[in-house]
């Protein structure tokens, strides 16, 4: 069965199809960006934009976007992106959800997350998040790029800050920036130095300990489990939709109470994230706690 | 006479000592008591000194390396600097208390708030 959502930030698929005693279900976010070029005025080949697109502030050496420039910039964001958010992460199935029965076994699969990013032209209809993008002269090293306005050289590797050591911790920006998309906050927030309610885009919640700067909300590359938000608020959105569904249509679901693809578990249930590949497990192995890392013999 | 110049001898193996050994009453002091004494000469050197402390702060303590830099430090009042320190999608500001007296300058607090764009 495949079951949509279309939420502000993304479209999520859940498809427990492609389920078998080796194969989890899958929960895919399609993020559609609208990418516009920002150009120097009047046609020229070079110019200046302000940063942050303020005229108070800065101006930064610009050149003029070509077809290919833009077409290489806007493919190499996408498919960068997308890689490194997908299939990253496994929902465990804590729920008792999905299962399906095979060669007389019942199964219970996992969850796993796919990412799906989509770079359209700002004109495109359905897009989530509509980007603006200067492209730097060679001569600048960086521009000071916003949630919506980013530059060419966002997708390159870059120093964000210095951990206890003194070594450099590297990130790039797009990759971040393509988490806050998925409404990802920075990776100290929450903390006393980085509260909520105070101004979350503060240097401290970029993180202070040298673990928490190099992720990936902070200031590196690394992926941590708690990122694979998205998914699973996604997943809890599915089951209160079948819920839903349910009490819309309770005489289908009183004849059929199997028909409740989430069971009402699911709301309440924690779906830890991992990342490893963690194989559908019989109901067995869920009561033992037993989690399958390995890919497990199987009755055919 | 004599004892004039004696003073003089004096004087002149003073300045030897200091000659050969490459030291200097003024080189001998230390970066505070010499930045005390340029800051009492005139109020450009005043706020060269505090300037430079405000700009040895940073570099000690702001923790974001990467970014776009300093983009402007602003005197708020005789006393208040802000330095503004350009980041992907907002800026950092850290707004300097600074005392000075007899010369010598001292950062009295240091606060941060973010501007996000």
């Amino acid at each position: 069965m495949k079951s949509k959502l279309s939420f502000k930030r993304f479209d999520a698929e859940l498809d427990t199809d492609v389920c078998d005693p080796y194969n989890n279900a899958e929960l895919t976010l399609t993020l559609k960006m609208g990418f516009r070029q920002i150009n120097p005025t009047g046609g020229a080949a070079q110019g200046t934009y302000h940063d942050y697109g303020d005229a108070t502030e800065p101006t930064r050496k610009i050149i003029k976007w070509t077809d290919t420039s833009w077409k290489a910039w806007k493919a190499n964001f996408v498919q960068s992106a997308e890689a490194f958010w997908h299939g990253k992460f496994w929902l465990i199935n804590d729920a008792g959800a999905f299962s399906f029965t095979k060669g007389g076994t019942t199964y219970y699969p996992n969850v796993w997350c796919r990412f799906k990013l989509i770079g359209n032209d700002a004109g495109t209809a359905g897009n989530h998040h509509t980007i603006d993008v200067v492209r730097l002269h060679a001569s600048e090293n960086w521009f000071g790029s916003h949630s919506t306005l980013y530059d060419s050289k966002d997708t390159n590797l870059s120093r964000k800050k210095t951990d206890s050591k003194g070594k450099p911790v590297m990130q790039r920006a797009h990759v971040h920036e393509v988490g806050h998309l998925l409404g990802l906050d920075h990776v100290d927030v929450g903390k006393p130095h980085c509260l909520p309610s105070g101004d979350t885009n503060a240097a401290a919640c970029y993180g202070i300990a040298d673990d928490d700067m190099k992720a990936v909300m902070g200031g590196g590359m690394q992926l941590r489990v708690e990122n694979a938000y998205p998914w699973r608020e996604a997943l809890r959105n599915f089951a209160v939709a079948d819920l839903f569904a349910a009490v819309l249509n309770p005489l289908s679901f009183f004849v059929s109470p199997q028909t409740l693809q989430l069971p009402i578990l699911t709301l309440t249930s924690v779906w830890p994230a991992k990342m490893q590949r963690h194989y559908p497990r019989t109901a067995a192995e869920v009561q033992a706690g037993k989690m399958i890392t390995v890919r497990p013999v199987r009755p055919a | 006479m004599m004892f004039g110049s004696k003073i003089v001898a004096f004087a002149a193996a003073l300045a030897t000592v200091f000659w050969l050994t490459g030291l200097s009453p003024s080189k001998q002091a230390s970066a505070d008591t010499l930045a005390a004494r340029n800051c009492m000469m005139d109020a450009i050197k005043q706020s060269v000194c505090i300037y430079q402390a405000i700009l040895e702060d940073v570099d000690k303590n702001y923790p974001m390396r990467g970014g776009g830099g300093i983009g402007r430090i602003v005197q708020n009042s005789t006393t208040s600097y802000s330095v503004y320190l350009l980041q992907e999608g907002h800026q950092d500001v850290r707004i300097y208390e600074v005392k000075v007296a007899k010369g010598k300058v001292t950062i009295t607090s240091v606060t941060e708030k973010t501007i996000t764009h």
